[in-house]
């Protein structure tokens, strides 16, 4: 029995954690334009294998570092940020995303226990791990009751298995930075943003941040964006200046 | 009159200049660039300085670098003028620049920021005889038509002449050696305080024995305006000159003081000046007019009018006064060439220099915060960042820059340098700091240093940089990958891993496999729940038979008398069919005889019930053998 029990969880962490490594046509010729110092050729390559649905932490990570070397500030930390939602384990991200952040002012989320948590261990297989505990434990408290001898015993390891389950989730919740960052917005317009009292043009302003920072989304109204800065600052800006970290179709 | 005091004209000034300041926005930008001489000699420093008007800041270049120059960068200078209810804004940015060989130089043509647009100021010119020689006798060269500082200076200067010429004669300070010249343009009445005593001025400069080039110098100027007559500003205050950059005048400290027996509101200024020229210098007099309003020479009238106005204070005498602030004269050496330092940039002052390090426990590849803190006296402006030895190993980023001042001019305070370090193999420690200054006091220069700040970053995660190697992709002549990498060795991923926006509690398999195994559940749940159910009901039958044995038991009891075994019969039957009605009991042919047996009990029950005493039925032993042997054959039926 333990050996089953040993090879189906060494089978399940590589289902969750492994997926194989990929290059497409624009992403090579990105990399090769990217060696050769042509920065925004580079971020058009990278672009148009984001176009053909090739979502990845590292075409982001190539993405923003093309954007940087261009002088696109703003995009670059969207770029960084993206990359670190899809993998926060990619530790170049971290860094270039801080580099950035320290040498153009910008207000950028700072590492959190649970991005030190979800860079050390993937939330999917957390995910999965979670719900199969809870469920087993479930169901060992099920096959208690129906149990003529040792019932007690039955019941305590399925209790266990079962809240050991839910808080294996709760861990995945909170960690998950598609969870965490799902009201996130980079200001992707390069220089000043003017962040207003009201959402109209002429309001007063309420703080002015660089391109490249972060707010957090609370609601929408027309083409204005209630949002907040990292720092509490409360404010409207224009949607068209503000692009969310988990783009909204994917 | 309505005695009006200084604080409240403050007041109405700044809202009149924020009024007036308004339309100033609106004006054009005009970058200049300039030469205080377009010849010199080496070694004999000359001023190149970039004017900004239009504009209270500017995003000046301060470290361009001319092959045979040595260029540093020596202040700022704000200025702010009226005229004809136009508020005109300027900046100057002045470096001095050393020729270290002979020749002809070209600085270059700067690009300037202004509120988001670039400027572009002229190249310059400038020639260098051999050290020591006379330079060619040479004007300045510029830009631009304008002249930023030395026409400014120029009208100071002949004010300042205008005005001691204007001097009553015999017309001295009250007292002490800074006891300026005060001015008066009516001739005071004899019964009034002379015009000096009115209002009068110091300039304020720590005494030292040498000052340099370069050197932040605070200076403190205290206007005293005679507390008993109401003073009205008719100017603004005027400081400023040649050979010298001069911040903005801090906002005024307000106190009282009695000096010589009168009371007087102190206002006290403060700036820093810069000397930018080796030379005697002399700091200008700081000026400022001012109206007093005196009693007047005739009393009012002695009658009731008379009364009247001189309560209501109308008889008034204005007086128009020139306030002017003593010169003061520096001696101003250039910085010594003996012991300078390699890494020194222009720092001048006493300075004290700390670092921290966060945090300490890393892997390689990731980021640590190195906070550089310059604590002390000086040039602030002109401060750059400590430079990093033994940096092997490390990749740093310069980050932000902070200065918090301590005082009201920004001479004492405390600026921050913060780097980010990226350890690209293991280390131990931070790299070592060290900043260099020039000590004004005790002339010499000061190299500091901090201490290496032990970090742990064990090489056990690969540094991004030195991205991983991974093999092709194409699946099919696996060849040795080649880390793509620009030419300052910034690599890019050679390969990625497909991933997407999407957690794994937003995925359908997700909730497909939940919801089986809910149904499972849910399922197994309610299958023992009806086993319960039926287990209930079984046992409930088991119990209501072994009462019904119970009563057949005891009505075989022996010495049991009639009466109660017809109840315990009836209770049987009752148990057993729900009532004791013979129309429930089995109707079958034989169950008919036997319920005929059963008659004599049931009426023997209802007679005892419901008789009056009195019963005609009795059961012999045979009888209730023959009902006992009834009522266990129908137990027995299931």
């Amino acid at each position: 029995m333990k050996p089953f029990i040993r090879i189906v969880a060494t089978a399940f962490f590589f289902f969750t954690a492994w997926t194989p490594s990929q290059a497409s046509p624009e992403f090579t010729t990105g990399n090769e334009q990217f060696s050769a110092g042509q920065y925004e050729p580079a971020a058009r390559s990278y672009r148009l294998a984001l176009d053909k649905g090739a979502h990845s932490a590292e075409l982001y990570f190539n993405l923003g570092l093309a954007e940087a070397r261009a002088g696109k500030t703003a995009e670059a930390s969207l770029q960084f940020q993206r990359a670190l939602v899809l993998n926060p384990a990619l530790v170049a991200a971290r860094r270039e995303l801080l580099a950035l952040s320290a040498q153009a002012n910008l207000e950028v989320p700072e590492a959190t226990w649970s991005n030190r948590l979800a860079s050390a261990v993937p939330t999917a297989p957390l995910w999965i791990a979670g719900a199969i505990v809870a469920w087993l434990g479930a169901f060992i408290i099920l096959g208690g009751l129906f149990a003529k001898s040792r019932r007690g015993i039955w019941l305590a390891i399925g209790g266990g298995l079962f809240i050991l389950g839910k808080a294996t989730l709760f861990l995945a919740w909170s960690s998950d930075p598609l969870v965490e960052n799902q009201n996130l917005a980079v200001l992707v317009v390069d220089g000043p943003n003017r962040l207003r009292s009201a959402p109209v043009e002429n309001s007063n302003t309420v703080a002015s941040l660089v391109g490249g920072s972060t707010v957090a989304l609370i609601s929408e109204r027309g083409k204005w964006v209630y949002a907040a800065t990292l720092a509490g600052q409360r404010g409207w800006i224009e949607r068209s200046s503000v692009e969310p970290v988990i783009p909204r179709k994917s | 009159m309505k005695r009006v005091g200084l604080g409240g004209l403050f007041r109405l000034g700044l809202i009149l200049l924020t009024i007036l300041a308004l339309p100033s926005f609106a004006r054009a930008v005009e970058v200049t660039a300039s030469l205080s001489e377009n010849a010199t000699a080496v070694g004999r420093p000359v001023q190149f300085r970039v004017q900004i008007e239009g504009a209270s800041s500017a995003n000046v270049p301060d470290n361009f670098a001319v092959d045979g120059l040595d260029i540093r960068f020596a202040g700022q200078a704000h200025n702010v003028q009226l005229n004809n209810f136009t508020l005109t804004r300027a900046v100057t940015y002045t470096f001095l620049v050393i020729p270290e060989r002979e020749g002809t130089f070209t600085l270059p043509g700067l690009s300037v920021e202004v509120d988001g647009k670039t400027y572009k100021t002229p190249a310059l010119s400038l020639k260098a005889t051999p050290y020591g020689s006379a330079p060619p006798v040479s004007g300045p060269a510029q830009g631009s038509p304008q002249p930023p500082i030395s026409q400014l200076a120029q009208q100071m200067q002949q004010q300042l002449q205008q005005m001691q010429q204007q001097l009553p004669p015999g017309l001295s300070p009250p007292s002490s050696r800074a006891r300026p010249q005060t001015q008066s343009q009516a001739a005071p009445p004899d019964q009034l305080p002379a015009a000096e005593k009115l209002a009068f001025a110091q300039l304020l400069i720590p005494e030292q024995k040498n000052y340099f080039v370069g050197q932040s110098i605070p200076v403190e100027i205290r206007f005293y305006f005679d507390s008993r007559f109401p003073m009205e500003l008719a100017s603004q205050i005027s400081f400023g000159g040649e050979g010298f950059t001069a911040e903005k005048l801090s906002e005024p400290a307000e106190k009282r003081q009695v000096v010589e027996g009168v009371p007087y509101n102190v206002y006290a200024f403060k700036t820093v000046i810069t000397p930018i020229k080796p030379g005697s210098l002399e700091v200008p007099p700081a000026q400022l007019r001012c109206v007093a309003t005196l009693p007047s020479r005739n009393p009012p009238p002695d009658d009731f009018f008379g009364n009247l106005l001189g309560q209501m204070g109308s008889f008034g005498e204005q007086r128009e006064l020139e306030v002017s602030s003593n010169s003061v004269k520096l001696e101003v050496k250039p910085l010594p060439r003996e012991g300078r330092p390699t890494n020194f940039a222009g720092a001048i002052g006493q300075f004290s220099l700390d670092a921290e390090a966060s945090p300490k426990e890393v892997a390689t590849g990731e980021p640590i915060t190195l906070k550089l803190r310059i604590e002390g006296q000086g040039n602030f402006n002109a401060l750059t960042e400590p430079t990093l030895a033994e940096k092997t190993g490390w990749r740093i980023y310069p980050g932000a820059t902070d200065f918090t001042p301590s005082d009201a001019t920004g001479f004492s305070g405390r600026k921050t340098f913060e780097s980010m370090l990226v350890a690209v193999e293991s280390q131990t420690a931070t790299p070592i700091a060290e900043f260099s200054y020039f000590d004004p006091s005790a002339e010499k220069y000061v190299t500091l240093r901090t201490e290496a700040i032990p970090v742990n970053a064990p090489a056990g995660k690969a540094a991004p940089t030195a991205a991983p190697k991974i093999a092709n992709t194409s699946g099919s002549t696996p060849e040795p990958s080649v880390v793509p990498e620009d030419s300052e060795g910034i690599t890019v991923l050679p390969s990625y891993s497909l991933a997407a926006f999407q957690t794994v509690f937003q995925r359908r398999e997700f909730w497909i496999a939940n919801a089986a195994a809910g149904v499972a559940f849910v399922a197994l749940l309610a299958y023992w729940i009806s086993l319960r159910i039926a287990s209930g009901a079984s046992a409930q039958l088991a119990r209501q038979r072994k009462a019904r044995e119970k009563l057949l038991q005891e009505m075989a009891a022996p010495g049991l008398d009639a009466r109660a075994f017809a109840e315990k019969g009836v209770a049987y039957l009752i148990a057993r069919y729900g009532t004791a009605a013979p129309e429930s009991w089995p109707s079958d042919g034989e169950s008919a005889e036997d319920a005929h047996r059963l008659e004599s009990m049931l009426t023997l029950y209802n007679e005892t019930k419901y008789g009056i005493g009195r019963t005609v039925v009795d059961l012999s032993t045979e009888r209730r053998a023959e009902i006992l042997t009834v009522l266990k054959k129908w137990e027995a039926v299931r």
